[in-house]
């Protein structure tokens, strides 16, 4: 069974860029997917242990966040 | 004016950006994400919601601590500011004066004791061929 989770970051502090690298790090996770809405950028992961796996979205925002502050 | 609220052992709380700039709650949040998790948003203009969430339950990680390290970022980034100008003249002094230098090793006359050194546009001038 598929699961899917949904992050959004506010266009204002996370770059588009620090999304991507992070998805980059975290592509064996599951099928990525990034759409712009209003303010926000959205990130849809599609995969097996994405939702079961407590800390995969804490820890891909910590890597959003650290690419942000490093590029 | 910071707001603070605790939901399901994350902390929550909004920063003023005219008080803490945007660089400053980054570099705050850069320092301690090895001891916890961060999420920013930002709902209103000039206002900023950081959401902490300890990844060791064990770690006393508390907003006091964060707010000091912010505290250090604004300072450290308003000394950069101050002292901006000092900077630049010192880097641009620097530089001037290497070029300065250099330019000074062409000028500096010849030393010729026995004066027997002979100018190259009177030994192989055009004069000289004629």
């Amino acid at each position: 069974m598929s699961n899917e989770l949904t992050i959004k970051f506010n266009k204002n502090l996370y770059k588009n860029k620090a999304i991507k690298q992070a998805i980059t790090q975290f592509s064996d996770w599951g099928k990525f997917s990034v759409i712009s809405k209003g303010d926000y950028y959205v990130v849809t992961i599609k995969g097996e242990h994405v939702k079961s796996e407590a800390c995969f979205k804490d820890e891909f925002s910590n890597f959003v966040l650290y690419y942000t502050k490093s590029n | 004016m910071v707001k603070k609220e605790i939901k399901n052992d994350v902390l929550v709380f909004d920063l003023n950006t005219k008080i803490y700039p945007k660089e400053a709650i980054f570099g705050a949040c850069f320092v301690f994400i090895d001891r916890a998790y961060f999420f920013l948003d930002s709902k209103k203009k000039d206002e900023i919601t950081v959401k902490i969430k300890r990844k060791n339950t064990n770690d006393f990680l508390n907003s006091g601590e964060f707010h000091n390290e912010l505290l250090n970022f604004v300072h450290r980034i308003n000394i950069a500011k101050q002292n901006k100008k000092i900077r630049e003249y010192i880097v641009e002094r620097a530089l001037y004066s290497s070029i300065d230098n250099s330019a000074g090793l062409d000028d500096e006359e010849f030393d010729d004791p026995l004066d027997i050194a002979v100018p190259w546009e009177e030994k192989y001038g055009d004069n000289k061929s004629e």
